[in-house]
């Protein structure tokens, strides 16, 4: 297997989109390709992450679609579908294609366009993302699963409602510095706190954000990546796992196996240590979510990810800033493009380029997405170019 | 209160049926008491299409082993907990219903 970098990167700005989902899609396509410098016929394979576009907006079969807007001609296009970590399995395989010589370039996207269902309809079309069977059809919600997962969490590990609060605070901090964030301002405290209650112990703003939007990114054998990017980033892990969705089947309701599996892969794959990541995009599709993320990722033992937050440590000037992009939370949650977009951020992270959010002297960064209430998780490690 | 238990993944069942839908193995029959402990809850406040909020959500853990997700009947006066007694009070269209004790 040969090294795989990115040299190309593009998104769309996140939020109330007026494009349709193909053209979303396409649009970061060619943000992509314009900025690795190469014409979409040079592009050898296309991996689309994509969750619910038949569900949303009447449309399935989209990767082909995106990749004819795109002018990638006949190349092989495949759509990944793993509910909210549908953008990081297309990142795997694209980086598995390279990886393993069968093609020298390979396009990576993923899309979501969701704003256009009432907010019921996308509860329900998201909760498909849990066993149907034995959660929706008792009346579970995503917020519900993780309303669930965080009474439980704070009743083992003793984790406050001010602590989850403070997710929300940090990442909406983060985000206002996002030009392409969805929501671009301040919460406060009290404001999380004190939220209308959603399912609790999470309210209005432990919730992520439901929107449209699309991110891209190119991939090339590390050997010739400087040849199309001045600073290429390196892929250094790529790892996903797997575990069942629904939360009965869990022994244990505050960690998910499929985080901790993926994660201890990237790990050994990169060679690296916990110590050695200067940022991380941790999929915050609620508060809570983050917290247990970094205690599966093994940056916090088991009932402190709270600290993270209310103490610091992973807001911006902090030892290991997260979602500096602003996470689900403020960035938003196109969920088949978030993974894709998570790349995106440590992209510019990586590169240097994230302005007035940028971590100095950022060398490593690593990236989880998360799918529905656990059941897959891809974790990716990325390096900047010495 | 009669539950059906998976041989294959151990997925508790209220209803009888040939095999398990999750997973296609044999099913196994299996007397319960009824009783169990709120394992965890939530109060939905947004719900679902159409289902009228708010509606409480728990995680049960049942006397013989095993978790389901159930509806915990609302009509109480009593504030559920974690640990909290509750008692099998029937099928509803949205699955089980369990009342705190
Ligand atoms: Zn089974």
């Amino acid at each position: 297997m040969r090294g795989v970098s990115i040299v190309g990167a593009g998104i769309t700005p996140f939020g109330v989109r007026e494009e349709s989902l193909v053209a979303l899609g396409a649009i970061a396509c060619r943000n992509a390709l314009e900025d690795a410098g190469l014409g979409p016929e040079r592009i050898g394979a296309f991996f689309l992450g994509n969750f619910a576009g038949q569900a949303f907006v009447g449309q399935n079969h989209i990767a082909p679609m995106v990749a004819h807007a795109t002018g990638l001609g006949a190349v092989p296009c495949t759509r990944l579908e793993g509910a909210c970590a549908s953008g990081g399995l297309a990142m795997r395989q694209g980086v598995l294609a390279v990886a393993s010589g069968q093609v020298d370039f390979a396009l990576i996207a993923g899309v979501e366009k969701m704003t256009c269902a009432e907010t019921d309809e996308t509860a329900s079309i998201l909760a498909a993302a849990g066993d149907v069977a034995v959660e929706a059809s008792v009346g579970s919600t995503f917020p519900a699963l993780f309303g669930l997962i965080a009474r439980r969490h704070m009743h083992e590990h003793g984790t406050t409602r001010e602590e989850i609060a403070h997710v929300a605070v940090k990442n909406h901090a983060h985000g206002k510095l996002n030009p392409n964030a969805h929501i671009q301002k301040d919460v406060t405290l009290p404001q999380v706190m004190d939220a209308r209650p959603v399912a609790d112990p999470l309210g209005l703003f432990d919730c992520s954000l439901i929107s449209d939007g699309a991110a891209a990114v190119v991939l090339c054998p590390s050997e010739t990546a400087s040849a199309h990017h001045e600073k290429p980033v390196e892929v250094l892990a790529s790892a996903q796992a797997s575990d069942s969705p629904a939360l009965s089947d869990k022994r244990d309701i505050t960690t998910f196996y499929a985080t901790q599996k993926a994660g201890e892969e990237a790990f050994s794959q990169a060679g690296l240590s916990r110590e050695d990541v200067d940022l991380a995009e941790i999929h915050d599709c609620f508060t809570m979510a983050e917290i247990i993320a970094l205690e599966d990722l093994g940056f916090f033992a088991r009932g402190e990810g709270g600290r993270g937050a209310v103490e610091g440590m992973t807001k911006l000037g902090g030892a290991m800033p997260v979602n500096t992009s602003g996470g689900l939370k403020s960035k938003g949650h196109p969920v088949g493009a978030t993974g894709v977009a998570q790349i995106h951020e440590l992209t510019l992270q990586l590169r240097g380029e994230a302005g007035a959010r940028q971590v100095p002297g950022a060398e490593v960064g690593l990236a989880h997405n998360l799918g529905g209430s656990g059941a897959t998780c891809a974790v990716h490690i990325l390096g900047a170019t010495a | 209160m009669e539950t059906f238990v998976c041989a294959g993944c151990g997925r508790i069942y209220l209803e009888q049926s040939e095999r398990c839908g999750h997973c296609g193995a044999e099913m196994e029959e299996r007397p319960a008491s009824g009783r169990g402990i709120v394992y965890s809850f939530s109060s939905v406040h947004m719900g679902a299409r159409g289902m009228p909020t708010p509606y409480l959500l728990a995680l049960v853990e049942l006397e013989e082993g095993g978790r389901i997700l159930a509806r915990l009947a609302d009509d109480d006066e009593s504030e559920p907990s974690i640990g909290g007694k509750v008692i099998f009070s029937g099928l509803s269209d949205t699955g089980p219903v369990f009342r705190m004790l």
